[in-house]
């Protein structure tokens, strides 16, 4: 009896902790389950787990396993047959500013344990998008110094675009901006303020959609600053539509230049 | 119009009964103004232009907001973070209850000897640089903490009863008084707009300039512990072979 009690004590004192310290970081970042977020952003979730904690759960459902009893056994049976690790999805949709807004957070991942080693294929659609009520003109906007872990995904397929500069040196410094359109980056150098300390910076633009795209370890970052990201990304449009710019009192025709 | 009476307030009364209306909500995520009668409950939204006033100072509100929390939250939350050492140690001493209770049931042999001289080397040496850390960062974090200014605000008297309205930088203020929101004149509003980007400018610029010292102060604070964890656990299984080498370590 006594043999076996210490090692249970050091096991139930081990996931104890380990229970605790979860809890307490929850508790600490608890404004940023997605529910949460999703309200402060005027968004109404349709699918997913309003729980899921943006600050604290990884996207990523090979992370995410590894706090599960039931997440684990499902990573040892992918890591020995191969098949999926799991499925993250969260969508939330709204019409803060009046604009048609969408929240997507989905990563999937798949385990091919192969002979001589293992591979991890991940497939993500992480975004926050602004439906604009036209076409706007293509862009792609990042951070001239991406931090570590936080790089941007190539842009896959599409025209190359030249690079464009804003005529601001403080912000061609910080930023890259790639667009068929030279004066593009002039109309919206003026709303990206309050992107202005984010360590993580990727801004598109693709039809009548202006996303703000994440990578799964980018969405973690992110998550702390949805509500400035989501006022820029308002004010993008507005600028690019010739719209009323959120917290302009001028008006709109005096704001396109 | 007179000068004066352009920058004078004005009240929002209900079309169907003439009481004053009142704001739904006060978002800056709304697309429009929506106002509600508090007597007769009728429902009305703001015309496009005084919307328009009032959308853009609850943005610019917001906008300062979020300039003045990344001017000073970094530091600030890093500096509580290492004002508690509890969760920073607590794995030490867990580590350390693990190795008594061990010693507890096989008594005190040399084989605990290693583990417990590294863990509570490690435990000691981490809680030194966690003293030296926290005191590199009020020093140096410290000064960049900033109190943010007040709201801009005007002073003005309600266009209802004449009561002293309170200085705010919101489009719509209550009169104490009679509790009749007032409307902000477009001349003040704009006044208002060009104080709190002013303050927003200003954040953010303290922000920036606030971001490399705090990157420096991560770092050093990140390599003291990392030789703090290094150096005690070294010292702490040389102590322990000194004091449990007699025991046949």
């Amino acid at each position: 009896m006594s043999t076996l009690m210490l090692p249970l004590l050091i096991v139930a004192a081990t996931v104890g902790y380990m229970v605790f310290m979860k809890k307490n970081l929850n508790q600490k970042y608890a404004h940023l389950r997605f529910g949460e977020v999703a309200t402060r952003l005027g968004l109404q979730v349709v699918e997913g787990d309003p729980d899921h904690n943006l600050a604290t759960q990884s996207m990523q459902p090979g992370v995410q396993n590894l706090s599960s009893a039931r997440g684990f056994l499902t990573q040892m049976a992918a890591s020995q047959v191969g098949g999926t690790l799991g499925e993250t999805k969260l969508q939330a949709v709204g019409q803060p500013y009046g604009l048609q807004v969408e929240l997507m957070l989905y990563c999937r991942q798949d385990l091919d344990p192969g002979l001589r080693r293992a591979t991890t294929t991940t497939w993500y659609d992480l975004r926050l998008t602004v439906h604009a009520g036209r076409a706007l003109p293509p862009f792609d906007l990042r951070l001239r110094q991406e931090a570590m872990g936080l790089e941007t995904r190539a842009r896959g397929d599409g025209p190359a675009w030249p690079q464009q500069s804003f005529g601001d040196p403080a912000l061609s410094q910080r930023y890259v901006i790639e667009a068929a359109d030279p004066g593009l980056p002039l109309a919206i150098g003026g709303a990206l303020g309050a992107l202005a300390q984010l360590p993580y910076v990727h801004v598109t633009s693709s039809g009548n959609q202006l996303s703000f795209v994440m990578t799964p370890v980018a969405v973690m970052s992110s998550s702390f600053s949805f509500e400035p990201i989501l006022h820029t990304l308002a004010q993008i449009a507005a600028a690019l539509e010739g719209r009323a710019v959120p917290g302009a009192l001028a008006s709109p025709q005096a704001q396109v230049r | 119009m007179s000068a004066a009476a352009g920058r004078e307030p004005t009240n929002v009364p209900c079309r169907r009964c003439g009481a004053p209306m009142r704001a739904q909500s006060d978002r800056h995520l709304d697309a429009a103004v929506a106002m509600v009668c508090e007597h007769c409950g009728a429902a009305e939204e703001l015309p496009a232009e005084e919307a328009r006033r009032v959308l853009a100072l609850r943005a610019l509100r917001m906008e300062r907001q979020w300039a003045e929390d990344a001017a000073s939250g970094p530091a600030l939350t890093y500096l509580r973070t290492m004002e508690r050492a509890g969760p920073l140690l607590l794995p030490y001493a867990f580590g350390v209850v693990l190795v008594a209770a061990t010693a507890l049931r096989g008594g005190l042999t040399s084989a605990i000897g290693l583990p417990l001289g590294v863990v509570v080397g490690a435990g000691l040496a981490s809680f030194l640089a966690l003293r030296v850390s926290r005191r590199r960062l009020r020093a140096v974090l410290g000064p960049l903490l900033r109190a943010a200014p007040g709201l801009p605000g005007r002073a003005q008297r309600c266009r209802r009863c004449g009561g002293e309205l309170p200085a705010s930088a919101a489009a719509l203020v209550e009169c104490p008084f009679c509790q009749a929101p007032n409307l902000v004149s477009g001349a003040v509003a704009a006044q208002l707009a060009s104080e709190l980007e002013a303050q927003t400018r200003s954040a953010r610029a303290h922000a920036a300039a606030a971001a490399p010292h705090l990157d420096a102060a991560a770092r050093f604070v990140r390599r003291a512990f990392q030789l703090a964890f290094l150096a005690g656990a070294a010292l702490g299984a040389g102590a322990a072979r000194l004091v449990f080498g007699p025991l046949g370590m």
